[in-house]
C-alpha cells in the first residue's frame, strides 16, 4: 500500500528581490514499510522536500497524498497529526533544554491524547530503554546527553505515538560512524518489528545503501534518478549521479576523486540542465534544454543528451 | 531536571536585599525623628543621641530622611522595572512572533525611543508631566521600555528559529502552547537578569531626576533631592551628600551583585 505520495511538487523562496526556486516539480512515493533514501548535495531541496511533507512550511504547487487522503494546503494537526514524525540533523537542538530527557520524550505524544499520564511516563520510559538509553538518563537536562544520545531519545520522542512515517533529516551527518550505525541499527529494528516507513535524507551513500529500500537522487530541486538502491548505486545512469557514486572515498586508501568544477560559463536558459556546467559529458543540446524523466531499465532517470 | 546550586554569595546577596527593603518599609518603625520636621534650631547639627547622622539644614534628621529615602529611592525603581519588563516583554514578543508590518512598525518606534538621550528624554516628558514622584515613574517608564523589547524581540527572534520549536510542532503543540512552553520559558531568564542589573541604574536614575529637581516634591524625602539640599554644603557640611550618595551607591552596588548573580544561576553569561 502506498503510504506517501507526492507528485510535482515546488517551492520558491523569495529573498527580497532574487527568487530561489528550491523545489522544480518532484515525484515519489514511499509503500508502507518501505525506506526511501533522498540523496543529494546541500541546497538541492532535501530539506524542503521533508519540511512540505511535513506540513512545516507550504508548497506552491503539487500534490501530496499521505495514507490515502490529500494533505496539500492542510495544517500539519489536521491531516498528519501523530502519523508523521520527524528527526532533525542537530540532535541538541531539537531538544529544549528546559525539560529532563523523560518529560522531552513524553511531549512526542502528550499533545495527542493517547494515553493518561501514568501510562505515557511509562511508556516513554520503556522507549528510552528501547533506543538504548540508560535509565539514569530519564532525569537528566538534555545538555548532559552527548550527540549520539540526543538523536537516540529523538527517535524514542518520534516513536512514542506509534507513527507510519518517520522523516529523517541528516539525523545521521553530526554524529560519529559508530553511533551512525547504532542508528541505522534502530532503524531497522523499528522497520521490523513495528512496520515504520521512513525517509531517510542524507549525504551519506553508504548508509543509505544499507538500509534503504529505494533511492532518490536530487540535484537542484529535481529528483534526477529514483529507483532500487542497490541497483542506483552499483550502475549509475544520470551523469551527476555516477559523479556523485564515484566521490564516495574508499576506507582502505584513496581513489580517483573525481572533480565538480565549473566547466563552461556559457548563460543558462531556463530550460537548461541544472548540471550543465559541471558535466564532462554536456554538448550545446543540454544547454538548450532538459528532458523529462523516463522509464530505464526498472527505474526513473532524468533524460541526457549524453545518452542520446 | 536537577536542581539549580545557588551559590552562599546569592544567598547573602539575598538578604542584604531583604534587610534594605526592610529597612525601607518599617522606616517609621526604625527613623528615630520626623523625617520631616524642620527645627531651625537643630539646622546642621553633627551627629548627636538625638540624630544619630546630624541634620540638613532646616535642621531635619539625616538618618530619618535616609531610611525614609530609601522608601521612594528602591520602590518606585522597582516599581518602573516591573513596569518596564512586563511593557517592554509584551510588545517585544508580540512584534517578535508576529513579524511582518507589525513588526517593522513597533522596531521603528523602538529605534525612536532608543535614539533619545535616556536622561534628557525623562526630564523633558517629567518637566511636561509636572513635578512628584508619580510623573517621575511615568517619565522614565515611557524611555526604557523600549530596551526590554529590544530583547524580547530579538530573544524570540533567535528562540523561533531553533529545531526545538519545529520538534514541537512535529510533536503536535499549538502556537499559545508552544508559547508558554517552550519560547517563554527560554527568553524570560535573560530579561530577568537584565531587569535585576537594571534595578540598580533605576535607582540613579531616580535619583538624578530628583537632584535635578524634576523628581520628588519637597519636603518628601529621597536620595538624589537630599544630595541637591546638601550640594550648597559640599564644603562645610559633606555628611548631607555622603549620607543619601552613600545610600545611592550601596543599594545599586547590592543590586548590580544581585543581578550578576542570577545571571550566574541562570547560566545566561553567554
Amino acid at each position: 500500500m502506498c503510504l506517501l505520495k507526492v507528485t510535482g511538487l515546488t517551492k520558491t523562496y523569495k529573498n527580497k528581490k532574487d527568487f530561489v526556486y528550491a523545489l522544480k516539480g518532484i515525484d515519489f512515493s514511499i509503500k508502507q514499510g518501505e525506506c526511501l533514501g533522498l540523496v543529494g548535495e546541500s541546497g538541492c531541496g532535501k530539506s524542503t522536500t521533508a519540511e512540505i511533507i511535513a506540513r512545516l512550511i507550504k508548497e506552491d504547487s503539487g500534490t501530496i497524498m499521505f495514507n490515502g487522503a490529500e494533505i496539500t494546503g492542510q495544517k500539519r494537526l489536521k491531516c498528519v497529526g501523530k502519523d508523521l514524525q520527524m528527526v532533525f540533523q542537530n540532535p541538541k537542538d531539537s531538544f529544549d533544554p528546559k525539560y529532563s530527557l523523560l518529560e522531552s520524550v513524553m511531549m512526542g505524544a502528550d499533545s495527542y491524547n493517547l494515553y493518561s499520564k501514568t501510562e505515557l511516563r511509562q511508556r516513554a520510559q520503556e522507549l528510552i530503554k528501547y533506543v538504548g538509553l540508560k535509565g539514569s538518563y530519564l532525569n537528566k537536562g538534555i545538555g548532559s546527553l552527548s550527540g549520539g544520545e540526543c538523536q537516540k531519545a529523538s527517535i524514542a520522542r518520534a516513536v512514542i505515538c506509534s507513527p507510519k512515517l518517520i522523516i529523517f533529516d541528516e539525523a545521521t551527518s553530526a554524529l560519529d560512524v559508530s553511533v551512525q550505525a547504532q542508528i541505522i541499527g534502530l532503524m531497522r529494528k523499528l522497520k521490523e518489528e513495528k512496520g515504520v516507513s521512513f525517509l531517510f535524507i542524507t549525504h551519506d551513500l553508504a548508509l543509505t545503501s544499507s538500509i534503504c529500500d529505494n533511492i532518490a537522487v536530487m540535484y537542484s530541486g529535481r529528483i534526477i534518478e529514483y529507483g532500487p538502491c542497490q541497483e542506483v548505486l552499483k550502475n549509475p545512469k544520470h551523469p551527476y549521479t555516477k559523479q556523485l557514486v564515484s566521490s564516495v572515498l574508499p576506507i582502505n586508501g584513496c581513489c580517483n576523486i573525481p572533480e565538480f568544477n565549473v566547466l563552461r560559463n556559457t548563460e543558462y536558459t531556463e530550460n537548461s540542465c541544472d548540471f550543465y556546467a559541471f558535466c564532462q559529458r554536456a554538448d550545446e543540446k543540454c544547454a538548450k534544454g532538459i528532458l523529462n524523466m523516463a522509464q530505464l531499465q526498472g527505474r526513473s532517470v532524468l533524460c541526457c543528451h549524453a545518452d542520446d | 531536571m536537577e536542581r539549580k546550586k545557588y551559590p552562599v554569595s546569592f544567598w547573602v546577596l539575598a538578604v542584604l536585599i531583604m534587610l534594605l527593603i526592610a529597612a525601607a518599609v518599617f522606616a517609621p518603625v526604625l527613623a528615630p525623628n520626623d523625617p520631616n520636621k524642620s527645627s531651625l534650631m537643630d539646622a546642621l547639627k553633627g551627629p548627636c543621641q538625638q540624630f544619630p547622622l546630624g541634620t540638613d539644614p532646616l535642621g531635619r534628621c539625616l538618618l530619618s530622611r535616609m531610611l525614609y529615602g530609601g522608601r521612594v529611592s528602591i520602590f518606585s525603581s522597582l516599581i518602573i522595572t516591573a513596569s518596564v519588563f512586563v511593557l517592554g516583554t509584551v510588545i517585544g514578543v508580540f512584534s517578535g512572533y508576529t513579524g511582518g508590518a507589525v513588526d517593522m512598525v513597533l522596531t521603528k518606534i523602538i529605534s525612536i525611543t532608543q535614539a533619545f538621550p535616556k536622561i534628557i528624554l525623562a526630564i523633558a516628558i517629567a518637566g511636561v508631566l509636572g513635578i512628584g514622584i508619580k510623573n517621575t515613574i511615568i517619565a522614565l517608564c515611557i524611555v526604557e521600555w523600549a530596551e526590554y523589547a529590544r530583547m524580547a524581540r530579538s530573544l524570540i527572534r533567535s528562540v523561533k528559529e531553533r529545531t526545538f520549536i519545529k520538534a514541537a510542532k512535529i510533536c503536535g503543540c499549538g502556537e499559545i502552547k508552544i508559547m508558554f512552553r517552550h519560547i517563554l520559558p527560554n527568553i524570560i531568564p535573560p530579561l530577568i537578569v537584565s531587569a535585576s542589573l537594571g534595578i540598580a541604574s533605576m535607582i540613579m536614575e531616580v535619583a538624578a531626576l530628583s537632584y535635578l529637581g524634576v523628581g520628588v516634591q519637597s519636603p518628601m524625602a529621597e536620595w538624589g533631592a537630599m544630595m541637591n539640599t546638601g550640594k550648597d554644603y559640599i564644603q562645610t557640611n559633606i555628611s548631607l551628600v555622603l549620607v543619601p550618595g552613600a545610600a545611592i551607591f550601596i543599594t545599586a552596588v547590592i543590586f548590580n551583585l544581585f543581578g550578576e548573580k542570577i545571571r550566574d544561576v541562570l547560566g545566561t553569561r553567554n
